[in-house]
Parts: C-alpha cells; structure tokens; sequence
C-alpha cells in the first residue's frame, strides 16, 4: 500500500489544520486570511508536480492522469475563489477561520471523489465535500436568504444522498462488490440482473442532482442566490466539477459495458438541461441567478461528452470543464466585486457598468461571450470539440440542438452586456479594484483567452489521460 | 528561397494591432485615437492596392498562399490565399473601412452625431476588430478560421449600434445580432457536416475542394449552408434584421454592415456552399433564384414607401443584394462575373449613400424625407454625390452599378428568362425611389424649416423640438443646427467613393479581368448548369 499517493490530500489536510491552529492563536485575522491565499497557491503549484500514479487501499484510492487533472483544477477554483473571498471576510471577518476550513475540507472532499476507486470512498468524500457546502451556503447566518439557502441545500442533499446510498446497495446487492473493478468485472459476466439498472438509475438522480441536471436542478437559483457570491462561484465550479469527475470514473469504469443503454440516458438528460437551463434563464432579473440557470445549461453541454462515452467524448467534457472554470470564476469575480460595491444583484444595477469600471466591463464581456461560445474564447473551443465528439458518434440531433440553444444563450448573455455598455446610468462613480481582485480576474481572463487561442497543449495533456483512463 | 512578404498577414495585423493600439490609449486623447484608427485603415486600404497590384491575373487559382498548422490534431491550420473575388472583396473593405474611420472622425467631432454619445476609444478599437473579422473571411481557405473570422466579424456589431444608434437601437441590435448568430449556428453545422463527411480530418479548402460529397449529402447540406451566409446576405424572407440594424447603426457602421457585411454572406455562399457542393448548387438553385426576385422587387417596392431615408437605402440594400444573390443562382460565368461585381459596386455605392445620409441628417436633425426640400442650394456637394450614388444605384451607364446589373441580367436571362424579366422590373422600380428621393430632398423648393429657421442659425433645442415628435427618436440636444456645404473631412472619403464608382464604370475590366478567371474556375467546377 502506497500511502504517498495520497500527498496532495495530506498537504491540504496539512494546510486546513494550519488555518485552524492560526485562527486560534493569532489575533489577526489578516494573517489567517493571507495563510490561506498563500496555502491554496501553494497546494495548487504542488498539485502540479506531484505527478505519482498508481493505486492504494487495495484500489479504493486510484490515482491516473485524469484524477490528477481534476485536482489541479479543484484547487485552482479554491485559490481564486480565496483571492475573491477576502473582500466578503474583511467585512464578515468574525468567522474567517471556519470559512477557510470549510472551503479546504470541501475541496478535500473533491479531491477524494476524483480519486475514489470504490462506493464507500466515493460516498463518503461526497458527504465531506456536501456536508461543508451545506454549512457554506448558510455562512451569512443572520441573512435571512442565506439560512433558507443552507436548508433548502441540505434537504435536498439530504434526499440525494439517500438515493445515492440505495443505488450502491442494490448495485452492491447485484455484483456483490463494492469496487468499481470488481462491479464492472461483475456486470460483464453473463447477464445484467435487472436491479442493477435500477441502482444504475437511482445514482445517475443523485448525482444528477450534483451536477445540478434538468430535473433535479431546483435547489440551484436558490443556492446561489442565497448564499455569498463567493460560495456562490465555489459551489458553481467545485462542486459541479467534482460530480462530473465521479461520474466519469463510476459509468466508465464500474458500468463501463453497459454504456449503450446509460449513454442514452445521459443524451437526453443532456438535451433536457440544455433547454431549461438557457429558457429559463432568460426571465431572470437577479445576476446570481441568471448564473444559477446558465449552469445548468453549461452542465448540460458537459453532459453531451460524459454521454458519447468515448476518448474524444470525455476529453472534450473535461477540456469543456476546464474552460468552464475560467470563464464562470471571471463573471463570479465581477459578480462579487460589483455586489459588493453596489449592493445589490439585480442586473439592473449593472447599468453603465463600461463608464464606472471599463476592466470590469471587459471582463465580464469576455467571459459571459467565453460561456456563450464564441470565438476566439475557450468557451468556443470546448462547444466545439463537444460537437465534434457528439459528431462522431452519430448525435448530430444534439449538435444541431447545442448550436441552436448556443444562440438563445447569446440573447441572455447580451441581455446582461446590454445593461453593462448601453444602458446609462445614474451613479458614474468609478468603482476602484483592490490587488486581489484585479490579480484574481487577472488569471482567470488570462485563462480565457490563452487556452481560446492556443487549446492545443491542454486539450493534448487532457486527451492522453483520459485515453490511458480508457484503457 | 526568399520569403514572400505575408501581405494577407499584413493586412489583418494591420487592423488587428491598430485596434487593440486603441485600447490603450486614454479615453480622453481623442485626436490620438482617430489618428491612430486613420492610419491603421490607411495601412490596409494602401496593402490590399499593392496585392491588387501585384496580384496575377493571368495565373489561375489562389496566390499569396500564407499556411501555418495551428491545431493540428485536428485539420486546422491558419491558411490564407486569396483569388480574383476575394481581392475584389479585399480591396472593397479596405476603401470602406478607410473612408468609414474617415466619416467617423468626423461625426466624433464636438456636437457631432457620434459626439454627443462619445467613447471614441471603444468605437473604433471595435470597429477595427470587426473589420480584421471581415478581411480574415476574405482570405481564409481554412474553413475553421474562415468560421472564426466570420464570427469576430458579426458580434461586435451589436455593441456598435446599441451604443452608438439611434432611434429603437436596442431592439435593432439584437435582432441582427440573433438572426447573424442563427445564420452562424447553420454555417457551424454544415461545416463540421462537410469536415465529418468527408473524413479527411481537415478543415482545409484546398483538401475538401478535391472530395466529393455524395449528392444525397450536397441536397441536404446545400440548402443549411446556403441559407445560413443567405441571412447576412439578406436573404428573403430573412432580410428583416437588415433594415432596422441599418437604420439605427451610425453612419459608418451602416457603410461597413452594408457595404462589406453583407457581401460575407454572399462570399461564404461562393467559397463554401458552391465551390463544396456543386451538385447540391445545381439541385437548389431554381429555387433559391425564385427567392432571389421576391428580394428584388419586394426590396424596390418597399424602399419605394418608406418615409424614412436610411430605411429607403437599406431596403434598397435588400433589393441590390437581391441581384448578387441572383447572379449567384444563375450559376454561368457571366451571371458570377456580374455577382461579384455588384457585391463590389453596391458596397461602395452603399458605403457613399449612408455617408450622406449621415451627413443630411447632421444638417437636417431629421430623415423623415417629406421634411426635407431644396437641400442643394444649401449643400451642392452633398446634392451631386447623392445624385451619383443615385445613378449608380439605378444602373446607369457610365458607374459601375451598370456593368453589374447588366452582367446579372444578361446572365440571369439565359438561366431563367422569366425571372430575369421579373428581376429587370425590380431595376425600374429602383429608378423610381430613387429619383423621387432626389428630387424631394434636394430639388423643389427650400423646405421652409430651413429658410425661416435655419438660416438663423439656431440652436438645435428649439429646432429639434419640433423635429423629434415627427422622428420619434432619442433626443439630441444643444448643438447648432449647422447648415451648408460638406466640410472637407466629409468631401475626401465621399470623393473617394465616388472617384471609385466613376472609374469602376468606365473601366470594369479593370476588376474583371481579375474576377473571371476565378469564375471561370468556379463554374468548371460546377460544371455549368446553364
């Protein structure tokens, strides 16, 4: 048993034990705060390097090429999502210390769950991962909104959780393993008992309801709208990414054979998503909502890869993911900044938004334009390489079905744009940027951009993991 | 072996870098920006004339081939290479976009029409970046980077008339920008159609020119292409985005949308929809040519009811670009050549009109045509460049709106001699509107606004006042009513395009003998139909 596979986990665990010890000890809650961006950093560049593959736990632990490009990308989203908090803390500075353990813990959760190779691993990061997002959501404890939205996020988890526990167990009931190896060499000999797909069907609900999937996407406007902004963006990111992740591993390996019969569930799930998702997004006069319902949309296009089910299919999910961070985290930072200074999250209060803060403006405009899909822009690249995916496998009602609602998308994208440049406004006080925030932006713009015009490296390096992932 | 210098690269640089230059420097250093925006269009009008010059048009096929892989692991490469209709298109941006910074700067002056909304800084990065877009489709032969360019080429249009329009400038904006996006969404779908079909795993033209399709594959895949670059071509019935967006957009955004927009739509039809799939070409052109005469007379009669005058130009654009679209579906060598030329001589006839009407309206403060009269014995110059513009549109001979009917006609006649016949009516009505234009703004007696009003000079709060509830637009107030000539910032770009139309028809075979052998190329490819 190899226990130093396992390193990226004990650092961050490392670190969250930090962040407590400081909390207590130090008076400052400065210092806590910085220790936090610092650590983050520093899990991420570690995350970088630590480049060990290999199995642990007797295969409860997989380590491969593709967990490890979901780990850099969790704590990425924490790092930026740190940078974009401290604004939030030095205002509600009384809880600092809990807040960055809750957000490390979740993220530790996300990393186990790119990681686990079994159900009870993969149950059991999923609770650390939901559990923290529960108490996060409800962080703004004397707001109202916030409270309802840590309730409402609970019990629906709550209900997803208990859906996700009877799916393993008549999946565990039918091949009588636990492990993912183990169900798949299950399933593949001689017929698949009928209660197999059932427990199949009951994970893809609860699961569904992670990725927030059409019809399990309610709880999502709600959270984000209740919960701060920068929670908000974690959960929008984070939390969606690790439940792609999981589901990745779970389908392709464990029910790996019976991927004709999922891969059409998945195809209309997807198809379901996208259309809710973009129509209802339309109506929305609250920014953090309008970001709820575009999700939901981008989590359905994610979905069209996970359903073909094949290299190109998963890579393109992945690459699609990736982009995804950039562009969400960037509109997410305005989001913040601009809540913070106005406060208020109607879009409304984003008009003439270009005369108070043209870098503002800019960002939000090229990332709402990255999540639309236009060119030259990551969110682009990842539409395309989607479509060239669902191409492939004959799912050309998809592609034509994406491309349209890409334009519907457009409309609602240049609905908020159209406040931002040409609606004027009353109040044309420049809105100044501290560091983080630019430094912030700053990397998720340069993200945006620099993987639009040249995707080649990364796509490469997310191609040859999941092809190896495949294997 | 000496590297040929990349003058395509040169000229989508040239806009690119001047562009993002723009957005660099501060909002308040006005004269900066337009010089800056001046010469990076002056750059690609001068590059574009020594490509024109150097180009060879006895050697058949493309030159000035520029390649680079770009992602190769999927068939993209950065590819350029341009034939005797992208050089004509070439040369058609850069004389709009350069007489287009021109007009701009000057309706950025103080009280002008841009003025009063300001940002100068963000209207011309913009402009610029858009038109990089039009150049890049211009010389793409990657059928990814000629997408991608095409997209740069649409969407910036929406912030450019929903900042800087007038009148229902919002609703115009995104009713153009969702109908280009829909056009686009089908061009994406038959373009990964035609780079999944073919197998060869490459977006290149060159590559997917030499594959043929099946026939089964060409009559359904013609028709998704050719109607998705037929919206920005304004093809009837999807012309309706047309009109408004031009109506509202700025002056020079309306030269550059109708001058050089819309002929990407017709140049997409060419370079991909026909030269792709001939036989999908022959199968469905009868029928796309029925649609175009419903453009044409449909575009002339409406024009002829319009009250407004930009709405008169930019129906008139949906009639003219009615007769590329017919030379297109005529699909002989005269029709094509007459096509082509028409895209050329409607651009610039088109760019000049909306700059004058700019013009007229920084006058008059008002389009509504029956408050206007007279206007020549105020404004001589304006009067005899609308007249030309008028000419030209109307096919007369001698401008270079005549040589391109004429082809159309004569190559319409011998595919389908009923709808030419049908075609040539649309020509008279244009006459009609036309003229009736003219002669109400221009001649006739002085409207008596500007003899009691406007000779006094008044400020424009009290002589607007009147004029807005007629117009019905955004209100624009506190700047003189500056009646007169042209000054001579707005007499150089006019004259330029005029100087053009002129030249264009006395001596078409100065673009034709460029333009024929790429059709002549083309045609062999389809094999001729008629």
């Amino acid at each position: 048993m190899d226990i130093s596979l396992l390193k990226l986990e004990l650092i961050l665990s490392g670190l969250i034990g930090l962040i407590f010890v400081l909390d207590l000890l130090s008076g400052s809650k400065k210092i806590v705060r910085y220790a936090a961006v610092a650590g983050s950093l520093g899990v991420f560049i570690a995350s970088l390097f630590i480049r060990q593959t290999g199995d642990a736990f007797a295969g409860a632990f997989i380590s491969d090429g593709l967990s490890l490009i979901f780990k850099s990308l969790f704590l990425l989203n924490a790092f930026i999502v740190s940078m974009l908090s401290l604004g939030f803390l030095e205002k509600n500075g009384r809880y600092t210390g809990e807040y960055f353990t809750l957000i490390f813990s979740s993220t530790l959760g996300m990393l186990l769950l790119a990681s686990s190779g079994e159900l009870i691993t993969f149950y059991i990061a999923l609770e650390l991962l939901s559990i923290s997002s529960y108490v996060l959501s409800a962080f703004q404890k004397s707001e109202q909104k916030s409270s309802e939205a840590g309730m409402k996020y609970m019990l629906l988890g709550a209900l997803a959780s208990g859906m996700l526990l009877f799916g393993m167990s008549l999946v565990f009931g039918a091949t009588g393993s636990l492990k993912f190896s183990g169900i798949a060499a299950s399933l593949s000999s001689g017929s698949v008992p009928p209660i197999a797909y059932a427990g199949i069907v009951l994970i893809v609900v609860a699961m569904s309801f992670k990725i927030a999937a059409v019809p399990f996407h309610m709880w999502v406007p709600d959270v984000y709208e209740g919960a701060p902004s920068p929670v908000a963006a974690f959960f929008s990111v984070g939390t969606k990414m690790a439940g792609f992740a999981v589901l990745m591993r779970l389908f392709l390996t464990a029910f790996g054979n019976l991927r004709s019969e999922w891969g059409i569930l998945m195809a209309v799930l997807s198809a379901a998503t996208i259309i809710i998702g973009n129509l209802l997004a339309i109506p929305q006069t609250n920014i953090k909502r309008f970001m709820g319902y575009s999700s939901i949309a981008q989590a359905g296009f994610v979905l069209i890869g996970l359903a073909m089910a094949t290299v190109t299919g998963l890579a393109s999910s992945v690459f699609y993911l990736a982009g995804y961070l950039f562009a969400n985290l960037t509109a997410f930072g305005v989001i913040i900044i601009v809540g913070s200074r106005v406060e208020g999250d109607n879009i409304d209060d984003y008009s003439g938004l270009a005369k108070r803060s043209p870098f503002l403006s800019l960002a939000l405009l090229i990332s709402l334009m990255s999540l639309g899909g236009v060119p030259p822009l990551v969110g682009f690249f990842g539409k395309l390489y989607i479509f060239v995916g669902a191409f492939e496998n004959g799912f050309a009602w998809l592609v034509a079905l994406g491309v349209l609602m890409s334009v519907v998308s457009i409309y609602y994208y240049l609905m908020v744009l159209k406040r931002v440049y040409i609606v004027p406004s009353p109040d044309t006080s420049p809105i100044k940027l501290t560091f983080w925030e630019k430094a912030s932006l700053s990397i998720c713009l340069a993200g945006t951009l620099g993987f639009g015009l040249l995707p080649l490296p990364l796509f490469n390096e997310i191609l040859s993991s999941v092809r190896i992932f495949l294997q | 072996m000496i590297m040929e210098f990349p003058y395509l690269s040169a000229i989508l640089a040239s806009s690119l870098l001047g562009g993002l230059a723009i957005m660099l420097i501060p909002d308040h250093k006005h004269s900066l920006i337009k010089l800056v925006a001046g010469i990076s269009s002056f750059i690609s009008l001068a590059l574009s004339l020594v490509v024109f010059y150097l180009f060879d048009a006895s050697k058949p096929g493309f030159q000035f081939l520029e390649k680079l892989p770009w992602l190769p692991s999927l068939g993209i490469s950065y590819q350029l290479g341009i034939d005797g209709i992208g050089l004509a298109m070439l040369l058609l941006t850069g004389i709009v976009i350069f007489t287009g910074v021109l007009i701009s700067a000057h309706e950025f002056k103080e009280g002008g029409l841009l003025g009063r909304v300001g940002r100068p800084r963000e209207f011309f990065a913009m402009l610029l970046i858009l038109v990089t877009g039009v150049f890049g489709v211009f010389v793409s032969l990657d059928l990814f980077f000629l997408f991608l360019f095409y997209e740069i080429a649409v969407l910036p249009m929406y912030l450019l008339i929903g900042i800087w329009g007038t009148g229902k400038k919002e609703y115009s904006a995104m009713k153009l920008t969702l109908y280009l996006m829909l056009g686009s969404a089908f061009i994406l779908l038959g373009i990964l159609a035609l780079y999944f079909t073919s197998g060869l795993g490459t977006f290149d033209w060159f590559a997917l020119s030499n594959y043929s399709f099946s026939e089964r594959f060409q009559t359904i895949f013609f028709p998704i292409v050719f109607v998705g670059f037929g919206i920005l071509a304004g093809l009837w019935p999807f012309h309706t985005w047309s009109p408004d967006g031009h109506a509202s957009a700025p002056s020079a955004v309306s030269m550059l949308h109708a001058g050089v927009l819309m002929k990407l739509g017709a140049f997409g039809i060419i370079r991909v929809a026909l030269a792709l799939m001939p036989y999908g070409a022959k199968f469905w052109a009868p029928y796309f040519a029925v649609l175009t005469i419903v453009n044409i007379v449909y575009g002339a009669l409406v024009a002829m009811n319009q009250k407004d005058l930009k709405y008169v130009i930019a129906y008139s654009s949906v009639s003219h670009m009615g007769i590329v679209l017919l030379g297109i579906t005529s699909l002989n060598v005269i029709s094509l050549d007459g096509a082509v030329f028409q895209m050329f001589a409607h651009g610039v006839m088109t760019a000049l009109f909306f700059a004058l009407v700019g013009a007229v309206y920084g006058r008059t403060h008002t389009r509504v045509i029956a408050d206007m009269g007279g206007l020549a014995k105020l404004s001589p110059f304006l009067a005899v460049a609308f007249a030309i513009g008028g000419l030209a549109s109307l096919g007369l001979p001698g401008t270079s709106g005549f040589v391109a009917e004429f082809l159309v006609l004569v190559g319409a006649f011998r595919a389908y001699p009923l709808l030419a016949v049908g075609a040539a009516t649309g020509v008279v009505i244009t006459a009609i509107y036309v003229l009736r234009v003219l002669q109400k703004i221009f001649f006739g007696e002085l409207n008596a606004h500007y003899v009691t009003e406007g000779s006094q000079a008044q400020t424009a709060d009290e002589f607007s006042a009147r004029h807005l509830q007629k117009v019905g637009s955004s209100g624009h107030h506190g700047f003189p009513v500056a009646m007169g000539d042209a000054t001579t910032a707005e007499k150089i770009p006019m004259a330029i395009l005029i100087l053009v139309i002129i030249t264009m028809g006395v001596w078409p075979s100065l673009l034709l003998r460029v333009v024929n052998p790429a059709v002549i190329e083309l045609v062999g490819r389809i094999g001729g139909l008629f």
